[in-house]
């Protein structure tokens, strides 16, 4: 159990994070009071966008990529 | 009251670092933005300077809480960047570097078009210089480009303004009407910001500067547009969309980067979106917003610049498949690093966190949800790039064989006070509302935003660490709107420049063959128009010695004898004749 903590850290240290931080936005408002759109009511909106705003745009680039990338001479 | 420009103390001072001895010239650097930086704290908001050119009111200095808040950051940044280039001995450099500084400051005290554009026109010219010193001929390629684009800008810049002028009676630098002269001016101040399609200047030029003049070149000439936008075109509804484009457009070029200055680069388009957009919203807080993002941007970027510089000094290498595994020996680059990161992806408690704050929420008080949350999307990908995928490929990962070579201390020196300035403007952003150009009330660490800003942030680290694998940097380059000058570039120059070249070479041989013969006439006439054998051998003996045979009467006189007996005959005729009508 030791071995496997130690191995994963950082996915410990993400996943409690992770779970702070989703737990928190169920029992402090967002939105700051002074305005109101309809996200500001799901509780874990930013956490959906943090990870598919990030694997969208990692894929994204990387279509980008097969479609733009060059060697390095190319403009030799 | 009369008030000295801000700019010439630094214009002034380039002048003077050439006369200075070489060895305190990286210290008399130094005293000119210092200098500078006393004099803005002396001056105050309405102070003018005027003068009259050509029946046009000209006011060459306007200093009111908009300027000197650009004013502020330029020449600290000015100050911090020459620490960084204090081992820098390249006289040219520092000066030019001087001038941009200056000539920057002119456009952001500039009450008049006029003066801005005399301003503009050299920035282009003495940043262009920054990116040549670099001496490869990948640098002298692109900073030509980079010349072309912004001369190209320049030109719309004075058709704007002569438009303008014509059609106002007016050359101050006022809010703008819609009109095709306010267009014109909008289009060159969008080349300046760097607005795709109009940025690929940027990201092609500011890879290949110097070391030390990339970290000015990524300060001043996208700030000095945004600060034009955010004086003349404040509030203009379109600017709103075109920032938020700019911001996601920016954001997706950076990741499949491999240059480490040309994902910062990449980066800048998108930081320079965030302020655009707060500039097309045009509320007092969104204009706030904008500065102070403007300002932040200034401090983080330069800091991320230079570390990079630092990564390219030490190693002499800067794209991530050839780094890998610096932690070892560059520890210190890389903390310094990571605090610009920090601030750069609006990590709460730095600085990067007030200002996209201040943006995100001027938007949302207008009510244009959509653009909040592209703005958000925009920091997700600004984390993942800046904060997560470019330290782990350049200090972690697998790590290449590389040289480190140590750093002078000044680089270090000039990292850390601007990690300090970010950290300290993060914890405390009343010092930095104090300069803003409105007054403002906003409560910067809000519990709920502060746990939207932490959820976002772990959960795009959560997003990274699942494609760690797909996002491993490769060696080549990435298109972008520079192909469509760059590619055809090559096949008009065959068209147009090379058979130009060709003529103009023939014709400059002929003319110097032409001069060449006629030379040797004027000298000798006789040797060269009657000397049969020499004119049929061309001359060949002449030409293997290198010298033109010099004129000798005694020699090379025509003999006299026939013009005597046709004289004599003539006047014996003429005599005769005389006879004859006698």
């Amino acid at each position: 159990m030791k071995s496997i903590l130690q191995k994963n850290k950082i996915w410990v240290i993400l996943f409690l994070a992770a779970i702070a931080a989703t737990v928190a936005g169920f029992f402090i408002p967002t939105g700051k009071g002074k305005y109101d759109f309809w996200w500001t009511y799901i509780p874990v909106f930013y956490a959906l966008l943090g990870i598919f705003g990030c694997i969208v745009m990692i894929y994204a680039a990387k279509g980008l990529k097969h479609w733009l990338h060059r060697k390095d001479d190319y403009y030799d | 009251m009369i008030s000295f420009p801000p700019a010439l103390i630094l214009i002034i001072g380039a002048l003077l670092l050439i006369i200075l001895p070489r060895q305190t010239r990286p210290a008399a650097f130094l005293v000119f933005p210092a200098l500078a930086f006393v004099w803005l704290i002396y001056l105050s908001p309405g102070d003018n300077l005027s003068a009259t050119f050509l029946n046009t009111a000209l006011i060459m200095t306007r200093v009111d809480e908009l300027s000197l808040a650009f004013g502020y950051i330029f020449v600290i940044i000015t100050f911090i960047g020459g620490i960084y280039a204090y081992h820098n001995k390249n006289t040219t450099e520092q000066i030019a570097t001087l001038l941009y500084a200056g000539s920057s400051l002119g456009v952001v005290f500039a009450g008049d078009l006029l003066t801005l554009v005399i301003f503009w026109e050299i920035m282009a010219v003495a940043s262009a210089y920054l990116i040549w010193a670099r001496g490869t001929s990948l640098a002298r390629g692109a900073g030509m480009r980079y010349l072309m684009m912004h001369l190209l800008g320049g030109s719309i810049l004075i058709a704007g303004v002569l438009l303008h002028i014509s059609q106002t009676g007016s050359a101050v630098f006022n809010p703008m009407e819609a009109g095709l002269s306010s267009y014109l001016i909008l289009l060159a101040f969008c080349i300046n910001a760097a607005v795709p399609p109009l940025h690929a200047w940027l990201t092609d030029a500011y890879p290949e500067g110097t070391i030390t003049g990339t970290v000015f070149l990524g300060a001043f000439t996208t700030k000095t547009a945004v600060y034009a936008l955010a004086r003349g075109f404040a509030g203009w509804e379109m600017l709103i969309w075109v920032g938020i484009a700019m911001a996601i457009y920016g954001v997706v070029f950076v990741i499949p980067q491999n240059d480490l200055r040309r994902l910062l680069s990449y980066h800048i388009v998108s930081q320079v979106g965030y302020m655009i957009a707060a500039i097309g919203l045009g509320s007092a807080l969104a204009v706030d917003g904008a500065t102070a993002h403007a300002i932040n941007n200034i401090l983080y970027k330069s800091l991320l610049l230079m570390a990079a510089g630092a990564v390219l000094f030490s190693t002499g290498k800067s794209t991530m498949s050839e780094l890998g595994g610096l932690f070892k020996s560059l520890p210190g680059v890389f903390i310094l690093y990571m605090i610009a990161a920090f601030a750069i992806s609006g990590v709460p408690f730095f600085n990067g966190f007030v200002s996209k704050s201040l943006i995100t929420s001027a938007a949302a008080y207008e009510g244009i949800g959509l653009a909040v949350i592209l703005l958000n999307l925009a920091a997700v990908g600004t984390f993942l790039s800046i904060t997560l995928k470019l330290p782990y490929f350049t200090w972690f990962a697998e790590p290449h064989p590389v040289e480190v070579k140590k750093l002078p201390v000044g680089m270090y020196i000039a990292m850390a006070i601007t990690g300090l300035i970010c950290l300290i403007t993060g914890l405390f952003p009343q010092i930095l509302f104090s300069i803003l150009p409105y007054p403002i009330e906003y409560r910067v660490f809000d519990t709920g935003h502060i746990i939207e800003t932490v959820q976002l942030l772990v959960f795009a680290t959560i997003g990274f660490c699942l494609l760690v694998k797909i996002s491993k940097p490769k060696a080549g380059v990435v298109l972008d709107f520079d192909w469509f000058y760059r590619r055809p570039g090559k096949l008009t120059y065959q068209a147009l420049v090379v058979p130009v070249n060709k003529f103009f070479g023939l014709v400059e041989n002929l003319s110097l063959r032409a001069v060449h013969y006629l030379t040797a006439v004027s000298i000798n006439p006789v040797y060269y128009l009657y000397s049969k054998v020499r004119w049929n051998n061309g001359f060949s003996a002449e030409k293997k010695s290198g010298l033109l045979p010099v004129y000798d009467p005694d020699k090379q006189r025509y003999t006299m004898e026939p013009i005597v007996i046709i004289v004599v005959v003539f006047i014996i005729g003429l005599l005769g004749w005389g006879l004859i009508r006698l």
